[in-house]
């Protein structure tokens, strides 16, 4: 195939990272430029990881060596169903929120720090991109940081000093996840002396029984579980999502979140294997019941909020609750379902958080009481949250549908009856914080007049929000076409890879 | 060949176009087509039946013999009441109602299976409803009314349910004993007024109009002793209920102050006679059952009508306070007097031949005989009772009556026709007889008849002379049952009313109460359990610590509760977290051991 | 089995006639016709498809693959076609009558009304026409969503406390119905609806009496009790709107459901098998009995209805239990004929609203004698629905009587003739007050009117419907029982 796309996999990390640099030298300049810079290395990435998606469903892995160098000697980036797959998600969501950003950092980023704000953006999306198709397990730690440290950043880049203190706190537990994740890291090091995930997966097998290969699991799950906020682990994540700016708690919320889960899946099921988790150190059922826990407790968390983006915040921790179960289920249906929540949930809670960023900049509250009566001045933003909405409930034929079917289906077929229930609970539970602001934002004309002005959102903020709403439906509809992709994966990370 | 029900209910539909002298002329075409119709049928042997169900034929009109004679006489009967009817100007429900039932009647008799007469049974409800509601002040009894029938209508179509999946037919015929005889027998008892189902008879029909009491006190009842025939194979146990009714009848009659629960009683106690006969199971029982129906039927509707027409004169309706009426009503006290003779089953009047032909029917059962014979004794009583206060005592307080003149042409035309045929049907019962269909034959003038009516008569006048209460007017005794059923109907609808919604009220306050503790809680989980604890120590507190710093911790407490509210989540330091890693990396691991 | 796109129209139809709503939505007379005309399309079109269906033929056609074990799938068949007939026959005249109703009352956001409505009677035909479980679960949750607009329509706190309680009871049920599908799915590996059932030898006894226990709880839009209060409690609802749920869709829905999983899941056989014939009897009853004591105990005309709505539901419920030939066939029939007189009730209490602003029963004393039209047909299907002549209800009465004695539960005759009783006990009343009873004075009736006659002709022709059935009771529902019966039961017991 041609030079070009056989090198496409590094073009996507090295040429954004030039880009940044581009950003910055182009802020100086004028700090109008900084933001076309930014969309155009986006579009980029997402067409590249589109074609990159098409080569691995025709051509199978893609195995690219660094300047040549062969593991154990160089760094490997692998691209195969699953992380292409994840690819595409988040470098859709991230083109979206690109788009949305132009207006939607207005609001709550200084002018002056918007040249700022654009590099770190740009670096936080590389990161991602490094984190999800590298092959070398050191090498995903080091993007994790580029990311983790990108997003401190951005977190913090707020306005009130609330942003400051929450991105602090995130600063703090992120760290320590790094530190752990590090450690584990190391521990395998020591334990068979390759980084490669390949040869890992290769030869960990030969000493399962070890300590330390115990340990190094254990550090990663616990560095992990941080990092995807996997409850009672999230302390920092209502705060850094309800503090920080509108764009930048729409990426974590979906771009950071599902790369980080991605992450975890594929050291869970790749570096070590299903066997290993359900035989060696059998901790699916610990990861099951902690799951279950996390659905529950997130979604009654969500249900007394009355901020609206806290409440989407544990609503959020419900929801990688439900993919942390397909991990504790871990059979072909769940796993399928889990795969497909990561775009399910990207999609709604980012179209969400979208509209929760508009009525922000609408309406300068995000007092879920404050919102009676907008769906009369806003029918458009307030129709996509309630597709949204449904779609996170679970109601058909929407995406959040798909995904929950295929997890109650592994749940049952794994015997799981009692999990199945929990996963039903806990999209009723849904369903009780959803229509709290449907419902409000909707009988509103009855009570007294509010605040806004009367006005739909603009334009650049509302498409993205629309497109993000639309796919809520059709993907559910079309859910073969994902699925195409997702088959594949899990088969993958089920079997002996 | 068409079925007179055909023709009535057809004629019904129409009775709105017309007012006033054509609405009144149109009535009584109707029920002369009725009559024609009835009569050609005698001799037809056409059958029509349609398809009702798939699978299931249903016979709308069969004839036999019986049919043929029962369908003339209700299809008469009908008539009769029409013209009783129309003294005044015929308002349309009721005249409706009458058709209707008229109709469903014929209905009945025509009917070859049990679908079409639970529907006409049904269609039969409906239209006295319609009847009674249709004089002012009737909606109770009314209501009453149709719940007593709707019950036995539904009792019917189990009864009926369970005999067409028996015998896989839904055509009629005896019916083996089991839940379906019983159900059945209910389901026609309530019609026929059986003991205790009767209370609904003094209960409605004194509430209707005049005209409408008339109508009533022809089909119902007899409707249903003619499906007793029908059916027929029912056993003695039937002869003695018939014996119950007509002694409970004639006792509750002679306890009776207006005159029309008088009748009404009668009429429980005359059908008596008639399911007696039908219990003997005797071909003759049959035709007894049979000719005393279209006996009864002629002299029950004429003392109706009279009472009618006193009432409708004088207003009222009590013996104790109406007489001497016949000075002013000559010709009503006439076919009063008709009336209740051809009732009491005074030689030459047409009760004496059916009853004898009952009595004689009843012979083989035992003890039927004496009690028919004592009721006979207690019907001569009240009849007698009802005619002296009603007509022939000196008014009270010295007026004559309150009467202002002789009933209206049409009453009188009408009880004219009826005190007729109670004449030619007492002098020459074979009118009557010749159309039974076992060819059984009256003869109310052989001797032993004769002596039989004479010592009954003796035996009443005998008791009037010797018991003074029966010759002095005023009790009146309306208590029955259905005091017991209205009982049971209240505590119905204050279960309903009260426990009931409690309850409901109850389980969905409990609801909300949780729903909005757990909503409390999740606000701030922290927050909430430290107070939910401070609360359960306060009282330990209260005791062992010293006042102050007591109410201290009250207060604290309260303060938080205050604030509880609009206490935010505020952001936490991230000592929390630590601890947390460690504890959970500490339960991977134990859990990791442990296995 | 003939694969055929008649099944898909009328699930197309109101939805693009929806989209037009949207867009003409400021031309209320524009917008009502296409309502209108979108309505009587689809009656044409389902009739369309009656002959071949009464010839013991099905059509089907499969739209998307959805999921494991469903794809999006329609399939025609007698019994989906008694219920798609109600339904479309029913909107056609609910349309009618809202525009009279809706007009007259001068409600607010009608727009949406109209579109809610168009969504929702798609979503009742996806029900109707639905080949197995996936494609039935997802139109079922699409009608519980579109009808709470519709629920909540006034706005006001009540109402808004009334859909909450709607939300909870049937999404709750929904999640349940899920729950039953998945289940259902990994026992058989299908979803399919297969006349006779497919349960048969798969799963313990056990586990298939609690899988219908779950089926049960699906189905909770059959308002059965102890989950039954949503349904009075959505009376807030306009009139049209309750009509809908009562007659047309809704609750329909939810019996349809029943009876589709007791003939072509589990089959008449395993159920006799598992004695689940006896669970449903004794929830039948108890509902029958209860609701019609609570009907009693209500003054208010649309509650009291509902109450009535509850205990006649239970009436199909209580036909499937018999398990019998009698039984079913009264039940596949009751379901029309329950909605046809129901819809009447609704349309005449709606008619009072308009005519008297009344709602209690209580007020109605002689109101019949300024809006006589609305008395009298509303005195006709209160009596039809106790199963008096002549009308349709009392068919399904004597299938129901007889299918009790098929089965030899002799007891269950007792339950119908004590609900008798008291269907009579909470009806007749009404009719005393509204058309016998005196008004308390003469001015007491002053500003009442009778409805304008949109709203007249709906409920003079299902009146005539009703007695129509009664006459010919064999076109077509009867028939399509038959066929259906023969279906599941393999020609007869």
């Amino acid at each position: 195939m041609n030079p070009v796309i056989a090198h496409l996999p590094v073009l996507l990390l090295v040429l954004p990272i030039i880009a940044a640099l581009l950003i910055l030298l182009a802020g100086m300049v004028n700090r109008n430029f900084s933001y076309p810079i930014t969309l155009a290395t986006i579009s980029f990435q997402f067409a590249s990881s589109l074609i990159i998606m098409v080569s691995v469903m025709t051509g199978g892995t893609i195995h690219y060596y660094l300047g040549g160098w062969a593991p154990p000697m160089g760094i490997e980036l692998v691209i195969d169903a699953f992380n292409s797959y994840v690819l595409v998600v988040i470098l859709a969501m991230a083109l979206l929120i690109a788009v949305y950003a132009r207006r939607g950092t207005a609001l709550d980023i200084p002018p002056e720090k918007t040249v700022a704000f654009f590099v770190v953006f740009q670096l936080l999306v590389t990161g991602l991109c490094g984190m999800t198709i590298t092959g070398d397990i050191f090498n995903l730690y080091v993007f994790l940081e580029i990311a983790s440290i990108s997003t401190y950043a951005l977190v913090a880049s707020g306005r009130n000093t609330r942003s400051l203190i929450a991105g602090f706190n995130y600063l703090v537990l992120g760290s320590i996840a790094a530190g752990l994740i590090v450690l584990g890291i190391g521990f395998l090091y020591v334990a068979t002396g390759t980084l490669n995930m390949g040869e890992l997966a290769a030869m960990l097998p030969a000493s399962y029984g070890l300590a330390t290969v115990q340990a190094a699991f254990l550090l990663l799950m616990i560095g992990f579980s941080i990092k995807v906020a996997f409850f009672p682990l999230h302390l920092w994540l209502p705060d850094a999502y309800t503090e920080s700016p509108s764009v930048v708690t729409i990426l974590i919320a979906t771009a950071t979140s599902k790369v980080t889960a991605y992450a975890m899946i594929r050291v869970i099921f790749s570096v070590f294997t299903l066997q290993y988790i359900t035989e060696s150190f059998p901790v699916t059922e610990m990861i099951l019941v902690i799951a279950s826990i996390a659905i529950i407790a997130g979604a009654v968390l969500a249900i007394a909020q009355d901020n609206l983006k806290r409440m989407l915040a544990y609503s959020s921790i419900s929801q990688m609750g439900y993919i942390m179960f397909a991990i504790g289920i871990a059979n072909q249906a769940a796993l399928e379902g889990g795969l497909l929540h990561i775009l399910a949930h990207a999609v709604m809670k980012g179209c969400l958080f979208m509209v929760a960023g508009i009525l922000i900049y609408r309406t300068g509250t995000t007092a879920i009481r404050q919102f009676s009566g907008l769906s009369k001045t806003m029918p458009f933003t307030c129709a996509a949250f309630v597709l949204a909405g449904v779609s996170m409930i679970g109601i058909p034929p929407t995406i959040g549908f798909m995904s929950k079917y295929y997890l109650v289906l592994g749940a049952v077929e794994a015997g799981q009856y009692l999990a199945a229930a929990v996963l039903l609970i806990g999209s009723l539970l849904a369903v009780v914080y959803i229509w709290r602001v449907i419902e409000i934002m909707y009988s509103g004309s009855h009570q007294e007049e509010t605040l806004h002005t009367g006005a739909e959102a603009p334009l650049s903020m509302l498409v993205p929000v629309l497109i993000l709403a639309a796919s809520c439906l059709f993907l559910g509809i079309f859910v073969d076409v994902p699925l195409a992709i997702i088959e594949p994966a899990v088969t993958l990370l089920l079997g002996v890879g | 060949m068409i079925p007179p029900a055909l023709i009535i209910l057809a004629g019904l539909i129409l009775i709105p176009l017309f007012t006033g002298t054509a609405r009144k002329f149109w009535v009584i075409a109707v029920g002369t087509g009725g009559l024609v119709a009835a009569t050609l049928a005698v001799h037809s042997s056409s059958m029509w039946s349609v398809t009702f169900l798939p699978g299931i034929e249903l016979v709308l009109f069969s004839v036999d013999p019986v049919r043929a004679y029962a369908g003339v006489v209700f299809a008469g009967a009908a008539l009769m009441a029409l013209l009783y009817a129309i003294f005044r100007d015929l308002p349309a429900f009721e005249t409706m109602g009458i058709l209707a039932s008229a109709g469903a009647a014929l209905g009945i008799v025509y009917a070859g299976d049990y679908i079409t007469i639970f529907i006409f049974w049904e269609i039969l409800a409906l239209a006295s409803l319609l009847v009674i509601w249709s004089a002012p002040g009737s909606g109770n009894s009314g209501f009453r009314y149709l719940l007593y029938h709707i019950f036995g209508g539904a009792c019917l179509l189990s009864g009926f349910a369970i005999v067409m999946a028996d015998t896989g037919s839904i055509f009629i015929g005896p019916i083996a004993p089991g839940p379906g005889y019983f159900l059945v027998a209910i389901g026609i008892g309530m019609n026929a007024a059986f003991i205790p189902l009767h209370t609904w008879v003094p209960d409605s029909y004194p509430r209707a109009s005049v005209s409408g009491s008339v109508a009533l006190s022809i089909f119902t009842t007899k409707v249903a002793v003619l499906l007793l025939v029908l059916i027929g194979g029912w056993g003695t146990g039937l002869a003695y209920m018939g014996a119950l009714m007509a002694l409970y009848g004639a006792v509750g009659a002679l306890l009776q102050d207006d005159i029309r629960r008088l009748l009404s009683y009668s009429v429980i106690s005359q059908v008596g006679y008639m399911v007696a006969a039908v219990g003997s199971g005797t071909v003759t029982g049959t035709d007894a059952a049979l000719a005393h129906m279209a006996n009864d039927i002629l002299s029950k509707a004429l003392l109706f009508m009279a009472a009618g027409a006193v009432i409708y004169r004088t207003g009222i309706s009590r013996m104790s306070r109406l007489g001497g009426l016949s000075k002013t009503m000559p010709l009503t006290a006439v076919a009063a007097v008709i009336g209740g003779f051809a009732l009491a089953g005074i030689p030459g009047l047409n009760g004496s031949a059916s009853k004898g032909m009952v009595i004689e029917a009843g012979a083989g059962i035992p003890y039927l005989t004496p009690l028919l014979l004592i009721v006979a004794v207690i019907t001569l009583l009240y009849v007698m009772r009802f005619l002296y206060f009603v007509f022939f005592r000196p008014a009270p307080d010295g007026r004559d009556g309150n009467s202002d003149g002789e009933a209206p042409p049409a009453m009188l035309a009408a009880m004219a026709v009826t005190a007729g045929s109670c004449l030619l049907f007492g002098l020459f019962p074979d009118f009557l007889t010749t159309f039974l269909p076992g060819g059984t034959s009256a003869h109310p003038f052989s001797p032993d008849h004769l002596a039989e009516s004479a010592e009954v008569i003796l035996i009443a006048i005998f008791l009037i002379i010797l018991i003074r209460p029966l010759r002095s007017p005023g009790w009146s005794f309306e208590k029955d049952v259905d005091r017991f059923y209205c009982a049971v109907g209240k505590a119905v609808v204050w279960f309903a009313r009260y426990p009931l919604d409690a309850v409901s009220e109850a389980v969905s306050s409990i609801i909300g109460w949780i729903t909005s503790r757990a909503t409390w809680f999740s606000q701030n989980p922290a927050l909430a359990i430290r107070i939910e604890g401070r609360t359960i120590a306060l009282p330990v507190v209260r005791a062992l610590w010293d006042p102050a710093s007591a109410d201290r911790y009250g207060a604290t407490l309260s303060a938080m509760r205050d604030l509880y509210s609009d206490e935010k989540p505020g952001i936490r330091g991230s000592g929390y977290g630590l601890i947390l890693v460690s504890i959970i990396a500490f339960l991977y691991y134990l859990y990791g051991v442990l296995n | 089995m003939t694969p055929g796109i008649l099944p898909l129209l009328p699930l197309l139809l109101p939805i693009a006639a929806a989209a037009l709503i949207l867009v003409v939505g400021r031309h209320e007379d524009l917008r009502e016709s296409v309502t209108l005309g979108t309505a009587g399309v689809m009656v044409v079109v389902v009739l369309a498809m009656l002959p071949e269906i009464l010839e013991g033929g099905r059509i089907s056609i499969t739209l998307l693959p959805l999921l494991p074990g469903g794809d999006l799938a329609l399939r025609v068949d007698a019994f989906g076609m008694i219920f798609a007939i109600t339904a479309s026959v029913l909107w056609f005249l609910n349309s009618l009558y809202s525009i009279g109703y809706m007009r007259a009352l001068r409600e607010h956001d009608q727009t949406r009304f109209y579109f809610c409505f168009a969504i929702a009677i798609a979503a009742a035909m996806g029900i109707a026409f639905s080949a197995n479980l996936v494609t039935l679960f997802v139109f079922y949750e699409i009608l519980t969503l579109v009808t709470y607009p519709l629920v909540v329509h006034a706005g006001t706190p009540e109402a808004l406390q009334a859909g909450r309680k709607y939300l909870a009871y049937l999404l709750g049920g929904g999640i349940c119905l899920l729950g039953a599908t998945i289940i259902t799915y990994t026992l058989t590996g299908t979803t399919e609806f297969i006349p006779g059932g497919f349960l048969a030898g798969t799963g313990t006894g056990l586990m298939l009496q609690l899988l219908f226990i779950l089926y049960m709880a699906g189905f909770v839009k059959a308002a059965w009790m102890p989950f039954h209060a949503w349904l009075p409690a959505a009376m807030v609802a306009p009139t049209p709107v309750s009509a809908f749920l009562h007659a047309v869709a809704v609750v329909t829905a939810g019996v349809f459901g029943v009876v589709r999983i007791a003939g072509w899941v589990y089959g008449t056989e395993l159920m006799a098998v598992l004695g689940l014939g006896t669970v449903l009897a004794v929830i039948a009853s108890f509902t029958i009995i209860t609701a019609s004591l609570f009907a009693l105990a209500e003054d208010n005309l649309k509650r009291r209805l509902a109450y009535s709505t509850v205990s006649q539901l239970s009436y199909i419920l209580l036909g499937v239990s018999m398990l019998s030939m009698a039984g079913l066939t009264g039940a596949m029939v009751h379901i029309p004929f329950h909605a046809f007189l129901k819809i009447t009730l609704f349309f005449g209490a709606g008619a009072i609203i308009v005519g008297s602003g009344r709602e209690a029963i209580s007020e109605m004393r002689g109101i019949g004698r300024k809006m006589p039209v609305t008395a009298v047909t509303f005195a006709a299907a209160a009596a039809g629905i106790c199963g008096l002549p002549p009308f349709c209800a009392l068919i399904s009465k004597v299938y129901l009587s007889v299918g009790a004695v098929q089965a030899g539960e002799v007891i269950l005759l007792g339950v119908i003739i004590a609900s008798s009783v008291l269907n009579v006990a909470y009806f007749f009343p009404i009719i005393y007050t509204m058309i016998v009873a005196r008004p308390p004075d003469n001015r007491a009736l002053g500003e009442v009117r009778e409805a304008p006659f949109t709203m007249l002709i709906p409920l003079i022709v299902t009146v005539a419907i009703s007695i129509a059935i009664f006459f010919f009771p064999a076109l077509p529902f009867l028939d399509l029982a038959g066929i259906a019966l023969a279906e599941i039961t393999g020609g007869g017991f």
